[in-house]
């Protein structure tokens, strides 16, 4: 327990966006929130140098957002990743609290997740807390992510054919500025209306060589933009659109009993994914292996151009994944891009991958 | 019938006697001919590269027994002690072998000790798969059910007697002297013993549980926590002189596992990592050995 608990100063990774949700659920609990500053190379570097050597991507940069929010004041650390899963995100906040704890960082953890163990967590510190408060702040949490969300899939789609360069950004940013601000159910709920309305009026060109192109992979590298040195945007500027297809809404709400349930037993869009998965890969492995694969299944079969398939760097179920998707691609007439990530990831190698990517995906949809 | 067993990886991982289970049914088991590292260059080009080295061996030991065999036995090893689970790559191997060789027959019971009526149901079907002798069948599930257990079953692999470096690693970093350049005989050859994770100390770790000296909870993997567990009996055993862990480029699980004990370890005791992958060379190897018996015996003077 940190003994400077006089002042309680919580904070949490970045993850793409997501600090907005997940500073709103945290405020309405009364904690006063510390939002990482924005990612950055200083931020990777910080959490490789903390980090073991071969840790994967996400733990390094998330640690990093940890590192630069304590270094700014903070006390209490949120994160997700409590036995969650069969990968290393399992151990993620354990490991956490033994690296800060080593190196004289007195914080204390709070675990972010849908289950008892995070009001009991809450509840110490803030023992006046009501639990139809606590409820209202997750719901509230879950309606901005998914607000978050519809402004990132209506910006992805969009941006490839907007008229003035730079138009889609503008409202995006504009809205998220917004949303901030946004406070109660009802008002997340009409501000997410507002925004996909607000996106219908950017004005659009044609654009006959347009390409549509699914991004799957590790689920924090699908949502993260500076872990991925913006791949969605430079696909965008090539004209691609990208469809994002993992959120964290999903990731929060997937994870309660009921739902795994209706997941098991109806047709849903997991379901789907888990049959079509099931000759490459029969049983969840940990990660997002099973969803990679699956999921380049179900969206070829709607007809998209391509997929893009993005990996930290020995991540242990995508390296299983990204070992069947060729078979996949071959099976299923799909070209698939498979792209690591780490440290030494250099923009240049990718952007020419990607470019050649793009052109491949052309020269086949107009010679079939 | 002819049934391939690739000897490295999920072969060293589990302590089932899967030779004997195959010859009670009455089949022959088929182990690979050529030498380990030419295993490994057999198998690299089916393989993604950033696969640990452990999982390209593996492929390298099919390429090689499939022509001889009618089928490949590649259990599915999802978790082998009740609250854990295996590596992600150990669950998945039969599907990489399945792709990567989709012309092979592979039998992947799945074992699970999180679900143990499934896991005896799918060696069951399994064994009645090979034989039509209900007796036979019977008894292999009974050979099987009595080794699959935790703590496994002693094995005589015991505990050292005098001075010894503990190696920290899963079996097959630590035995499989293709991996790691025969390290363990290069050790002995220096003139220490060698002591390497074992059942004994397994089952000395279940009742006194010396992974708590690292003071962080257990990791869900049950060959991690094993390390974690055998790396706490090396610091409270005054006989182990000096740890080396030994591990692949690429093993998720010893990146996090390693960062557990590491600092403590390596206060108390003369520590070394040592990480292969397919370049490593000889050269290099000998240098950081000989740097580290060096050390070892000046703290000792």
């Amino acid at each position: 327990m940190a003994e400077n608990s006089g002042k309680l100063l919580l904070t949490f990774p970045h993850a793409g966006d997501y600090y907005l949700a997940i500073g709103h659920l945290f405020e309405t609990m009364g904690y006063e929130i510390l939002v990482p500053p924005q990612t950055s190379q200083r931020t990777l570097d910080l959490g490789a140098k903390y980090a073991p050597e071969q840790a994967c991507m996400p733990f390094k940069l998330t640690l990093g957002n940890l590192l630069e929010a304590i270094e700014e004041g903070a006390t209490v650390v949120a994160m997700v990743g409590g036995r969650t899963g069969m990968c290393r995100l399992a151990y993620y906040s354990e490991l956490y609290r033994k690296i800060l704890l080593e190196n004289g960082f007195e914080v204390e953890l709070v675990p972010l997740k849908l289950k008892k163990e995070f009001w009991h967590a809450v509840k110490r510190h803030h023992p006046d807390l009501k639990l139809s408060t606590f409820l209202r702040g997750l719901v509230e949490m879950l309606l901005k992510m998914r607000a978050l969300e519809v402004i990132r899939e209506r910006y992805l789609f969009l941006h490839p054919c907007e008229e003035k360069a730079g138009s889609c950004k503008v409202l995006a940013n504009e809205l998220k500025a917004r949303l901030q601000e946004v406070k109660g159910i009802r008002a997340i709920l009409k501000f997410t209306r507002e925004a996909r309305k607000a996106f219908e009026g950017i004005p659009v060109r044609e654009r006959e060589d347009l390409l549509t192109v699914a991004y799957i992979g590790e689920f924090f590298m699908t949502i993260d933009q500076f872990a991925t040195h913006r791949v969605e945007e430079t696909l965008g500027t090539l004209g691609v659109r990208v469809i994002p297809t993992d959120s964290f809404s999903d990731f929060f709400i997937g994870s309660i009993k009921p739902v795994k349930w209706i997941n098991a037993l109806f047709p849903t869009y997991k379901h789907q994914i888990k049959k079509l998965a099931k000759p490459y890969i029969n049983r969840v492995i940990g990660g997002h292996a099973l969803e990679s694969v699956g999921q380049s299944i179900y969206y070829s079969r709607k007809g998209f151009d391509g997929m893009i398939h993005v990996y930290p760097f020995a991540c242990m179920p995508e390296v299983v994944s990204t070992s069947i998707l060729p078979t996949v691609s071959e099976q299923h007439g799909i070209p698939i891009l498979s792209l690591s990530f780490d440290e030494q990831t250099g923009e240049a190698g990718l952007n020419t991958r990607l470019e050649a990517f793009v052109d491949m995906l052309r020269r086949k949809k107009r010679n079939p | 019938m002819k049934i391939g067993l690739p000897r490295t990886f999920i072969y060293y991982v589990d302590h089932l006697d899967w030779e004997r289970f195959f010859a009670i049914l009455g089949h022959e088991v088929v182990v690979p001919s050529l030498p380990g590292d030419e295993l490994l260059n057999l198998g690299q080009p089916h393989c993604n590269t950033d696969a640990c080295l452990a999982v390209k061996h593996y492929h390298g030991h099919v390429v090689d027994l499939l022509p001889k065999v009618d089928a490949l036995f590649v259990p599915q090893l999802v978790s082998l002690k009740k609250g854990s689970n295996c590596c992600p790559k150990v669950i998945a191997i039969p599907m990489l072998v399945r792709n990567a060789f989709p012309q092979g027959t592979v039998l992947s019971p799945g074992i699970d000790a999180n679900h143990p009526l499934w896991t005896n149901w799918e060696v069951l079907k399994l064994a009645k798969r090979l034989s039509n002798d209900p007796r036979k069948i019977l008894r292999a599930l009974e050979h099987f059910r009595n080794r699959f257990s935790f703590p496994p079953p002693e094995d005589g692999s015991g505990h050292s007697t005098g001075k010894a470096i503990g190696l920290l690693g899963h079996p097959y970093s630590v035995s499989d002297p293709a991996l790691n350049l025969d390290l363990i005989d290069r050790i002995r050859r220096y003139g220490y013993q060698v002591v390497t994770p074992n059942t004994w100390i397994d089952r000395q770790a279940w009742q006194t549980k010396p992974g708590k000296a690292f003071g962080c909870k257990d990791v869900h993997w049950d060959c991690g926590q094993r390390l974690v567990d055998t790396a706490g009996y090396y610091l409270e055993n005054p006989e182990i002189e000096g740890i080396i862990t030994v591990t692949f480029f690429g093993c998720g699980i010893d990146a996090f596992v390693e960062e557990i004990y590491r600092s403590r370890l390596s206060q108390e005791k003369p520590y070394l990592t040592l990480t292969f992958d397919e370049h490593t060379g000889e050269a290099g190897l000998i240098t950081r050995l000989e740097a580290f018996l060096d050390m070892m015996s000046r703290r000792k003077n």
